[in-house]
């Protein structure tokens, strides 16, 4: 498993898709910050040039995020059924679950590249560029990123085995949008006037990425996360999310004929 | 286990629905052979080849692959294999060099020479860093047998591998896979729809038709088989066929429709078979002494097998 990690390595790098990724992503997330900046300079009171607004954008936001993680796991695992190389690798001798457990770490390192590079650019242009007025925006969004990690693996894990059953990029983003986002919307609705689904939805990783509320109060915030048992509640969503889609992914790709 | 099988295969079936691709096949392939796999489109050809690269899992039936029977073996046992199956698979926007390079990490083959040596030995050399989607479809199956070789296997399975070839590129293959099996005692299993290739570089048959296995046999026994023959043409073969048993007291000979009639084995006189014709007022229309090629006896065996394979009115 190891030389077929090594050689899916290998690939990625020697591919553009991975770079034009973080780089369109990147040049989004200095450009959003760039347009606060100017905004700013433009106009005289210009109240949401700080960072407090430009981290809550994302916060409150980090669906957006879990949808990414899908685009990027359709770029990195390339449509191998269509192309015929995964044919190649198990004619080899590499067991389907070694492929799939291999694209699936591979896929996480690629992520987690990414958001390490794209998270520093919006942070890093949005200290060099708008007011650093002293609010937690920092701690908030860092919180946020890591409460919502493990619901990207499972939305990458989940991309992964919607494509190893179907066989094809465009059923799986189908599936990913039917299973991931289709659900979550049927539940909280349901959840509205039945407790078990308000209780189901709230384990739902969608759910988890977009749950804040605005505290009258205090005029703030207040995220899923923002307490330690929620932001326990987000890891076990988002830790239960992956151990299933990757149990069904495994036993559905032993068997699948290619 | 049999070390001198390499590949041996015991009522192997695959039904896909309700289509039987392949119908308790039993296939032996002895190590070291080059073994012609022969049939039309739809043979099962293509579904075996499937079967040995565990592509697919077949429906009932099992097979031993390198002296090994356990399923949980052949994931270490097709490290020994390479193979190409139907188109070969390579990603578009790399390099041929790109492409093996990924392969040869992949199988943790030592030594980055290995990638350039593969592609010098299909011919590939200059083409190194041309990008496999602006690649012709010879240099696409020259890649993928470089693909194939790039692991020394001692099993090499080839699906139709010259297709795409010119002739010179397929007269290039052919001298590779000889002097592999020559020199390298590779194993090779390939099968193609050009007959005449086969002819020049295999040493054992297996013949396909619609998921059975008609029939296995060496180059040798195939040569035998396909001997010379008298093809007489007469106004009434029945007529004629009796005057051959009772007047030359000949017996090995095939009737066939349009009162064709063939002459097999030793024929010392051959125009005493010519002048029984005319002497006994049958008529003779056509008198000549021909060479079966391996091509009219595959058409006669299929013709035959299949015939006998459609159930006759009244059978149950």
């Amino acid at each position: 498993m190891l030389n077929y990690l090594k050689s899916e390595l290998y690939r990625v790098f020697h591919s553009s898709g991975l770079y034009l990724f973080i780089g369109i992503c990147s040049l989004f997330a200095l450009s959003f910050n760039c347009i606060l900046w100017a905004f700013d300079s433009t106009t005289t009171n210009f109240p949401w040039a700080t960072i407090k607004y430009s981290f809550s954008t994302l916060d409150t936001n980090m669906y957006v995020v879990l949808f990414l993680t899908a685009t990027l796991t359709s770029i990195i695992v390339v449509d191998e059924f269509k192309l015929r190389t995964l044919t190649n690798s198990v004619a080899f001798g590499i067991s389907r679950t070694q492929i799939y457990i291999s694209k699936l770490l591979i896929t996480l390192l690629a992520c987690f590249l990414s958001l390490f590079i794209i998270e520093s650019v919006f942070i890093g242009s949005g200290y060099l560029l708008l007011d650093t007025d002293n609010s937690h925006a920092l701690r908030n969004l860092l919180n946020a990123t890591v409460a919502c990690i493990p619901s990207f693996i499972a939305g990458c894990t989940a991309f992964i085995t919607m494509y190893f059953i179907s066989g094809s990029i465009a059923s799986a983003i189908w599936n990913w949008i039917g299973f991931i986002v289709g659900i979550p919307m049927i539940t909280s609705v349901l959840g509205l006037k039945f407790q078990f689904f308000e209780w189901l939805d709230s384990w739902l990783i969608f759910s988890v990425t977009a749950s804040y509320t605005f505290d009258e109060q205090s005029s703030s915030l207040v995220y899923l996360w923002s307490s330690k048992e929620g932001m326990l509640h987000c890891l076990l969503a988002g830790f239960l999310g992956t151990i299933v889609f990757l149990i069904v992914g495994i036993l559905k790709f032993r068997k699948k004929a290619l | 286990m049999n070390q001198s099988i390499i590949f041996q295969s015991n009522q192997l079936t695959k039904i896909y629905g309700n289509t039987t691709a392949l119908d308790h096949v039993n296939i032996t392939i002895p190590k070291g052979s080059i073994y012609g796999l022969v049939g039309n489109n739809g043979a099962g050809k293509t579904t075996l080849f499937k079967l040995l690269a565990g592509h697919i899992f077949p429906t009932s039936g099992n097979f031993t692959l390198l002296g090994a029977g356990n399923e949980s073996n052949f994931t270490a046992l097709r490290k020994r294999c390479g193979c190409i199956i139907e188109k070969p698979g390579f990603f578009p926007n790399m390099t041929a060099k790109q492409n093996l390079e990924y392969y040869r990490i992949q199988r943790g083959i030592p030594g980055k020479d290995t990638v350039t040596n593969c592609l010098k030995l299909v011919g590939l050399s200059e083409a190194s860093n041309k990008r496999f989607k602006a690649m012709s479809l010879g240099m696409k199956q020259r890649l993928g047998l470089a693909l194939a070789l790039i692991g020394e296997p001692e099993l090499l399975i080839l699906d139709e591998p010259i297709n795409g070839l010119d002739p010179v590129g397929i007269i290039e293959i052919r001298n590779l896979l000889l002097k592999l099996n020559h020199e390298k005692h590779i194993t090779i299993l390939i099968s193609s729809h050009i007959l005449a290739e086969l002819e020049h570089i295999a040493t054992h048959y297996g013949i396909l038709s619609q998921g059975k296995l008609l029939e296995e046999t060496t180059a040798e026994q195939l040569r035998e088989k396909c001997q010379s023959y008298l093809e007489v043409k007469v106004m009434d073969a029945h007529k004629y066929a009796a005057l051959l048993e009772s007047r030359l007291h000949c017996t090995n000979y095939k009737i066939l429709p349009d009162n064709i009639v063939h002459i097999y084995g030793e024929i010392k006189d051959i125009s005493s078979y010519s002048h029984l014709a005319v002497k006994s007022g049958n008529g003779l229309l056509s008198f000549a002494q021909k060479e079966a090629a391996f091509e009219s006896y595959y058409m006669e065996l299929i013709t035959s097998k299949n015939q006998a394979m459609i159930p006759k009115k009244g059978d149950v």
